[in-house]
């Protein structure tokens, strides 16, 4: 979770206003700025030496509208998107193992590839809950803990208690983040890319899997909530989240990671401005870029590790790299597909049209990069398209460093 | 928001663009001309702050790191130890948990790269809990039947020293001299930790007394900048506090007691709580990553647990059935000096380049009028006496360990404000800290916490619950500064938590 630091000096949100300076660069940027925001700047008359106040106001505006969009329409709708889907994933799982076909194997396979991917859709927003609530280790730990997976399998009393009515909350509390989550129930399910025949599934392989399906849905349930707000979500959810006693706000206080930063800059959220919240919308990109580029693809194509394969027994590694990929883009080109609005994209074109571009050319490149690498991934990680999808995505991480110092200056 | 701009838009961005043309006539130039921040603002110095106040400014490398590829590449390596699950696993990413472990990964215990939450109970999957429990005789030495970090987790057959769900933390109120109550009216609260551990919860044999407290963990950012810090500027610091009449934990300061490394030196403990470790290169993360996970390496090939504990589970029948080994053979495993290294050491060095790599976040709003008011009250009322604010870095040719010698980053002769004068001193708490003394802790970037973790817990056992109750359990050294804090106007309390909220 490392993110690159465009540069050793300071930003000007991270500081005080005293370093708050205007200059010809500056003043370039007010022109850019009513660019974006002409309607909003009927005092904009002057030729703005003293308008600082003006310019923060019309920025925080703007930033507003990029936060309402993002929290709305990217981060909850791709929770939501990923809860309901872990609903389908823990029925399907719980279908197959009262009758176990091939067919229902499938099923569940399928309802895991598409939960999966909206997993990975959220990657560019791993801080807050995911990360506070412990949600991202939790449902994404890899490699799988096959040696204590054995010895649980084997462990009757342990089965028993899976498969009781709260075998969810048994695995939560007694299983390690190595048998829990996507990849434990990938193991299940999948052998070499392809949902295994139902015959080679044991009952007791199922029985984990439901109850750790049970335990991914709730945690999803809470990602959800913490940012939609517990309100917000259906009556389902609600009631699993209370049951748990699982807690949805900032420090256990009041707002939702939603509210915090819709309420940005007001007494309460942990946000000082819009401004602020943006350089932390922005960081979770470049982090997920990062990640991508130097860990999940760079650790295996480099030799340094190569076992540091996300997704190896159903091979959806290129799909997970390209979900995180799109997760930069919803975030940058504001809500989802079909959903856009008010975004990043709009704001750095306005202040800087050629390095937006630039950052659209990086991020549809990367995909480009990653789709290009030969399938599977697990088979093919030292392959030369595998080392250009790790530079492309170091250059769109890179690229987006530049993006958080334009919001910044 | 720009998908269905009239043309109106259109117009008044081309009135905006003559109107501003005669005020950009130089527009080639783009040069931004920056104002360098007071060195205050640079709390770890010019190589060690990062600029960053978001979610992930704990977690930013310095810009020492930054300026290497080499090293930057070797801190994402590193990172990905601290931030992933170790396994039970004979091979592959990340083996050689157990036989027994405090933690399966780091970020449990240090969630967003901070200290931990308060916690209501005890579990060592609960992520967050950053606690450590600490388990001692009536003289408050540590029980030699456990190891000082005691395990709650255990990979099977073999049970964990402590079965966690006999541990019991209730929080009970507390009510202070005051009344808990201000000069001014204003009434507080204040909470402490009684723990307990029920005697059937021992896979060891017991004495008949034992007391539990808790410690959670220290933070990390930083710590290669507090590293750099020459012993002798710790001596003088106690030296000087000496000559001012403090009570001091001599025994600490005396050359035969300093703490001996791997590589022949020997130096005054600076890190944790007790001053247990005088280097990063042996500290606490150092040792760590070996014995919280009991994976083990080239130069830790031995599992952290107790004659006691090896005793207990090779007599254990049932355990012995389970590995189709002896008593003997099973003593052996867990007592043997020569395992393989589970860890490899050019991971372990990866490991300690992101430790020592990792920046101190900049103070912020430092020229803010409540900020400015705040300060002058830190200053005023003492709190300087212990909460050191800056010091400055040797040369920082670091020592402690020949493995990683050379290979680290480094920050020679950096001005840096951690306030700490990493001394310890007695606060007197109700059921307070093991031995009653307690090492300064750093203030940095304490504020970012919140935004950073998700909590803003305070103190060794997380029991303050904000910046005003850690102050208020201030007692024995520190209770002049204390009484201070407590005689200000509310406006100037709160003009104290901001600053310390700003550095």
């Amino acid at each position: 979770m490392r993110i690159a630091s465009p540069s050793a000096l300071p930003t000007l949100a991270s500081l005080s206003k005293k370093f708050k300076f205007y200059t010809r660069y500056e003043m370039k940027r007010l022109i850019s700025l009513s660019l974006f925001a002409a309607v909003a700047l009927p005092f904009f008359m002057s030729c703005g030496e003293d308008d600082p106040v003006n310019t923060e106001e019309i920025t925080e505006k703007t930033f507003a509208a990029v936060v309402e969009q993002y929290v709305n329409n990217t981060v909850v709708s791709t929770y939501k998107s990923l809860a309901d889907e872990t609903i389908g994933l823990y029925d399907a799982l719980v279908e197959l193992k009262a009758n176990k076909t091939d067919n229902k194997v499938k099923a569940a396979a399928q309802k895991w590839i598409k939960a999966r991917d909206y997993w990975e859709l959220s990657e560019a927003f791993l801080f807050g809950p995911a990360s506070d609530f412990g949600i991202d280790p939790h449902i994404d730990t890899w490699p799988l803990a096959k040696d204590e997976l054995v010895a649980e399998l084997a462990n009757s009393a342990h089965i028993s208690s899976m498969d009781g009515d709260a075998g969810d909350e048994w695995v939560a509390s007694f299983l390690g983040f190595g048998l829990l989550g996507f990849h434990g129930i990938e193991y299940i399910l999948f052998e070499e890319g392809q949902p295994k025949a139902a015959s080679k599934i044991t009952d007791k392989e199922l029985t984990y899997a439901v109850a750790v399906a049970g335990d991914l849905r709730n945690q999803c349930f809470r990602l959800e909530a913490s940012w939609a707000g517990l309100d917000k979500v259906t009556d389902e959810k609600k009631e699993k989240l209370e049951a748990l006693e699982m807690g949805v706000t900032v420090n256990g206080g009041k707002l939702s990671y939603g509210e915090d930063m819709l309420n940005a800059g007001k007494p309460g959220s942990t946000k000082t401005s819009f401004a602020d919240a943006c350089e932390t919308i922005i960081e979770g990109c470049i982090t997920i870029a990062d990640e991508v580029g130097a860990m999940k693809i760079g650790m295996p194509y480099s030799g340094e590790d190569v076992n540091y394969i996300e997704s190896p027994y159903s091979f959806n590694s290129k799909v997970d790299f390209v979900g995180n990929i799109v997760s930069i883009k919803n975030v940058y080109l504001g809500g989802i597909e079909g959903k856009r609005g008010a975004s990043l994209s709009e704001y750095i074109k306005s202040v800087n049209k050629e390095l937006d571009t630039k950052i659209n050319q990086a991020i549809d490149n990367a995909i480009a990069k990653i789709e290009a690498i030969p399938y599977p991934f697990a088979k093919n990680f030292t392959s030369a398209q595998a080392g250009q999808a790790m530079d492309a995505c170091n250059d769109l991480a890179e690229i987006l460093g530049e993006a958080k110092k334009a919001l910044s200056n | 928001m720009g998908k269905k701009i009239p043309d109106l838009f259109i117009i008044v961005t081309l009135f905006f663009c003559f109107a501003f043309a005669a005020c950009s006539k130089d527009d080639d130039d783009e040069e931004l001309v920056e104002i360098e921040p007071d060195e205050e603002y640079f709390a770890g110095g010019k190589l060690g702050t990062a600029f960053n106040t978001t979610a992930f400014a704990y977690e930013q490398p310095t810009p020492v790191v930054e300026q290497s590829p080499g090293l930057m590449l070797q801190f994402k390596y590193g990172e990905a130890l601290f931030e992933h699950e170790f396994t039970s696993n004979t091979e592959g990413v990340r083996h050689g948990l157990g036989p027994v472990s405090v933690r399966s990964s780091c970020i449990t215990c240090h969630p967003g790269y901070g200290h931990g939450k308060r916690m209501e109970r005890y579990r060592a999957k609960d992520f967050g809990n950053s606690y450590l429990l600490v388990v001692t005789d009536e003289n408050d030495n540590y029980i030699s039947q456990l190891t000082g970090m005691p395990q709650t987790q255990a990979v099977a057959p073999y049970l964990p020293p402590i079965d966690e769900s006999g541990i019991y933390i209730e929080w009970k109120n507390h009510t202070d001299e005051y009344g808990n109550t201000f000069p001014d009216g204003e009434v507080y609260s204040l909470i402490y930790p009684e723990v307990t551990i029920e005697r059937s919860a021992f896979n060891v044999p017991m004495p008949d007394f034992y007391k539990v407290r808790l410690e959670a963990t220290i933070g990390i950012y930083g710590t290669g900048l507090i590293d750099a810090i020459p012993d002798d500027s710790i001596l003088a610091q106690y030296n000087l506090e000496k000559s001012k009449g403090f009570t001091l934990n001599d025994v600490k300061y005396q050359p035969a007691n300093f703490i001996k490394e791997a590589d022949g030196t020997a130096h005054p403990g600076r890190f944790t709580y007790g001053l247990t470790r005088g280097t990063l290169q042996n500290g606490p993360g150092a040792n760590a990553i070996w014995n919280i996970t009991n994976v083990t390496r080239s130069d830790r090939k031995y599992h952290y647990i107790t004659t006691a504990y090896a005793t207990a589970m090779s007599k254990n029948v049932e355990i012995q059935n389970k590995l189709g080994k002896s008593e003997q053979e099973i003593y052996d495993d867990l007592m043997s000096k020569n395992l393989l290294a589970e860890m490899n050491d050019k991971d372990y060095i990866d490991f300690m380049v992101w430790h020592r790599g990792l920046a101190v976040p900049a103070a912020r709003n430092l020229d803010k009028p409540d900020v400015k008011r705040g300060k002058t009250i830190f200053y005023d009322a003492g709190c300087t006496s212990c909460h050191r604010p800056s010091w400055t870095t040797g040369t920082d040719d670091y020592t402690g360990d020949p493995m990683v010698k050379g290979k680290l980053p480094r920050y020679p002769l950096q001005k840096i404000w951690p306030y700490s004068d990493f001394l310890q001193h007695r606060l007197e708490m109700k059921n307070d800290i093991r031995t009653g003394w307690c090492r300064t802790t750093p203030l940095w970037g304490r504020g970012l916490s919140e935004r950073c973790t998700g909590a803003s817990d305070h103190l060794h056992d997380m029991r303050a619950r904000n910046y005003t109750e850690a102050i208020l359990w201030h007692g024995g050294d520190a209770k002049f500064a204390k009484e201070r804090f407590r005689s200000l106007p509310k406006e100037d309390r709160e003009a104290l938590i901001k600053f310390l909220e700003s550095i």
